[in-house]
């Protein structure tokens, strides 16, 4: 690849270091973040959402010789309250996707999603009038593992791919979105401006 | 001093309290993910009970009258998925009983070798399971650990862990591989080391026989007329098995009895499962010492897939691959049903047939579909908590149950 | 053994038994009435010769494109059926056709009986008080073929939900018709590979996205 000189020699000009105050957030919240990245990464609280086949993969998973607890997600929650990662695994059908959203909507965020084999990645070869093409239909994925089951190595390496996601992505100590913060900056605006008009 | 213990009896017959409805499932660890149970609880039992199932239809017979008959072998697995190979052979013996071919003596004895395997997986899996909501989690992990050695031996067999896919009407897909019965050979020892450990940490545990034993009893003439089949009718008692009663393949050739339980209850089912492990590894044995050398599939070309040399060089081998690939194997009209015994009973196939290369109607008689009808049956009167052996004892395959 | 049973039913009810037959591969079959099912299936339970105490399986064939899928489409071409196998009597008369798989554990034996429903608004006498094994088998055929079984306790969709229209297994009902009950996420279509469908078909590989985000075009193309 040609490199464009042009480019090189603006980016040249910034100054090494920046001592600005924004700046110095980002650099802490980077770190913040990717402590936090590290840490969800390596504990992650799985819910197996067992429906079928590939039910007895994850068995195997779980269990001595491929022992998923390796990666640090040893531990089955069977409370969506108390678990970070769902996995769906096994087909999904029309009538199981109702308990499927509910299941993923009393989780606690942060929450990741893995779909374990074809029939939860995109409904596999049951196209017909009961099965839910895929449970990203219903909730969202964030790893699809492939395979009719998969492999427990496959499951593994969807494993691996999640905690890098989750390691790069941004983490917050508080996370709120803009809007809220105005609106609570707002009300307490209003409430002061109660107290001294008094 | 008595009286004193009676007014405290008494009281607590008089607190107040009422029936209550608790909802079980479907995504609940001791409902193996796919059913609905709504309890009615007076204190901790059980007075009524409802099953909501369909959590995991799939429209198999719908899939499946859209497919050739060839490609209904790859739902076949995913119907029990704890024993693809009973699957594949029960369907692959109903289509050629329809047509009316036989297949050849080795392949019949690789299907046997082949589904007993799967049998040992099956209840290794279920009696595993069974000890893990329980509370016994290395009895599980044994019996793991002995389904992984056991799926070795099947991945090298037929290429798949468990979805295998792997008999063809008229016979097997290929033949056992060079060296393969001697690592059977080997491996069998030690499954049956991890098997009599799982027996050994389970059949005279003191915890696992009191939340067994006389829980989810059930009599004989209820049993058969509530459609049990496999081992939780022969734990009643009553030795049907469709091995012995109407030998396929070549199980009457081979040395094995029937093991039955004497009470029909949970614990008798475990028991029963843990002797038809011992018998199936016997059989194998049995098998793997008596099979003879020659082919494993049919040479008839109408049915079976030519060898690929054939196909390459001759211009019927390569007609016979085309018409068998486009238009699927050409089964008579008529129907059929067959039977043969799966890992939890009786597994009838119901096939209908017009002529063409697809199925009109297949239908799967599933045997833990009329065993779970039961469960209500099984469980009502006793504790919530006797529920959870209960189930696992029946070994409830969603796949199969709810097609 | 099994032509025994077939003569006893037939000599008993003259007029309910339509037809018997034994098929090439063994199976026996007797035709009947349906207005007769449970007296005659209260006969064949509790006769002491014939004690078909169980009832293995109960389920329904919808006989609507029997004719026309067997003579449209690709002919028979060289396949003939081998010498034993007779063809089955023209069926397309009747669309429903329920069949009970009968098992005598003590006896070892079978029988199939099949008995034909009306096209609209098949109904037929329920057995659960019989075998009650009945009761699951004939919601599954309720909740997949419309059949109402009179009589039964608790008629209603097994498998699928109370939403459903329609009866998936009917021969009338499209393949992949599906009825939601969640409303489906919104998201662009993933990037298709080579196969069916708007991107795959016909298309040669190099017209397509599949991995070529990162892929030198002059490199491939």
């Amino acid at each position: 690849m040609p490199v464009d000189l042009k480019e090189t020699s603006e980016a040249a000009l910034v100054p090494a270091l920046v001592t600005r105050r924004e700046d110095a957030q980002s650099f802490m919240e980077k770190l913040v973040s990717g402590s936090l990245g590290w840490a969800r990464k390596y504990s992650l609280f799985t819910y197996p959402f067992v429906t079928a086949c590939c039910g007895m993969e994850y068995m195997s998973v779980a269990s001595s010789r491929y022992d998923i607890a390796r990666f640090g997600a040893e531990f089955p929650r069977f409370s969506p309250r108390q678990a970070d990662l769902l996995m769906i695994v096994g087909t999904i059908n029309v009538k199981q996707s109702v308990v499927l959203k509910r299941v993923y909507e009393q989780m606690c965020e942060p929450k990741w999603v893995m779909a374990f084999g074809v029939c939860a990645s995109s409904g596999g070869f049951y196209d017909n009038y009961a099965t839910v093409q895929g449970a990203d239909r219903i909730i969202p994925v964030d790893v699809y593992v492939p395979g009719c089951p998969p492999r427990p190595e496959q499951v593994l390496d969807g494993l691996r791919l999640l905690q890098d996601k989750i390691q790069t992505q941004k983490h917050s100590l508080i996370s709120r979105d803009q809007a809220a913060i105005a609106e609570d900056a707002g009300r307490r605006k209003g409430f002061f401006q109660k107290i001294l008009s008094k | 001093m008595i009286n004193a213990n009676a007014d405290a009896f008494s009281a607590e017959q008089d607190l107040p309290s009422k029936e209550m409805v608790i909802n079980l499932g479907p995504s609940h660890p001791a409902m193996h993910g796919t059913v609905r149970v709504r309890a009615r609880l007076d204190g901790e039992t059980l007075r009524k009970m409802e099953l909501d199932i369909g959590f995991l239809h799939r429209g198999f017979e719908k899939s499946s009258e859209n497919s050739t008959w060839t490609q209904v072998l790859p739902y076949t697995d995913r119907l029990n998925y704890v024993s693809p190979l009973l699957n594949n052979v029960g369907y692959i013996m109903a289509v050629e009983k329809l047509i009316g071919i036989k297949d050849p003596e080795r392949s019949q004895y690789i299907r046997v070798i082949a589904g007993e395997i799967s049998r040992i997986c099956d209840h290794l899996t279920c009696l595993g399971a069974m000890a893990l909501e329980l509370g016994a989690f290395t009895a599980f992990l044994y019996g793991i650990e002995a389904r992984e050695l056991l799926w070795d031996r099947v991945t090298e067999l037929t290429g798949a862990r468990m979805t295998t896919s792997w008999t063809r009407i008229g016979g097997v897909a290929n033949d056992l591989p060079d060296g393969w019965a001697e690592k059977l050979k080997k491996t069998l020892p030690k499954v049956a080391e991890l098997r009599e450990e799982m027996d050994k940490l389970l059949t005279k545990n003191r915890i696992f026989i009191d939340r067994c034993k006389g829980v989810g009893e059930i009599t004989q003439e209820e049993a058969v007329s509530y459609g049990f089949t496999g081992p939780c009718l022969r734990a009643t008692g009553i030795d049907y098995d469709v091995r012995k009663a109407h030998p396929y393949l070549v199980y009457d050739r081979l040395d094995w009895t029937v093991p039955v339980g004497t009470r029909g209850d949970t614990f008798d089912r475990y028991l029963v499962r843990v002797e038809e492990m011992r018998l199936s590894e016997k059989m194998i044995l049995q098998c793997l010492a008596q099979m003879p050398e020659g082919d494993y599939i049919v040479r008839d070309y109408r049915y079976a897939l030519p060898p690929k040399s054939e196909v390459y060089s001759s211009i019927e081998g390569a007609m016979a691959h085309f018409k068998l690939i486009m238009e699927g194997t050409q089964v008579p009209a008529g129907e059929v049903y067959s039977y043969t015994e799966g890992a939890n009973g009786e597994l009838g196939w119901f096939l209908v047939s017009n002529g063409k290369g697809k199925p009109y109607r297949v239908h799967v008689r599933a045997p833990g579909f009329t065993i779970l009808s039961a469960l209500p049956r099984l469980c009502e009167g006793h504790l919530l908590s006797d529920l959870v052996p209960t189930f696992d004892s029946i070994n409830m395959i969603g796949g199969e149950v709810e097609q | 053994m099994s032509k025994i049973s077939l003569e006893r039913l037939q000599a008993r009810f003259p007029k309910d038994v339509l037809a018997v037959e034994t098929l090439p591969h063994g199976d026996d079959v007797a035709r009947v009435r349906r207005e007769a099912i449970v007296e005659i299936c209260h006969f064949l339970r509790d006769d002491p010769e014939l004690d078909f105490k169980m009832l293995s399986d109960l389920t329904i064939i919808d006989s609507l494109t029997r004719r026309s899928e067997a003579f449209g489409g690709s002919s028979r071409a060289s396949m003939e059926a081998p010498p034993h196998v007779r063809q089955q009597p023209s069926e397309a008369a009747v669309r429903f056709t329920v069949i009970y798989q009968l098992y005598s554990i003590t006896k070892k034996h079978r029988v199939r009986l099949k008995a034909d429903l009306d096209d609209k608004e098949p109904h037929l006498e329920s057995v659960s008080s019989l075998w009650k094994t009945a009761n699951w088998l004939e919601r599954a055929a309720f909740d997949l073929f419309g059949v109402k079984f009179d009589g039964h306790p608790n008629m209603e969709r097994i498998f699928l939900y109370p939403e459903f229209k329609g009866y998936p297994l009917r021969k009338d009902y499209p393949v992949n018709k599906r009825q939601p009950l969640v409303e489906e996420r919104n998201f662009p279509d993933l990037v298709r590979g080579p196969g069916p469908g708007p991107g795959g078909a016909g298309v040669p590989m190099s017209q397509t996205l599949v991995g070529r985000i990162n892929v030198n075009r002059e490199t491939y193309d």
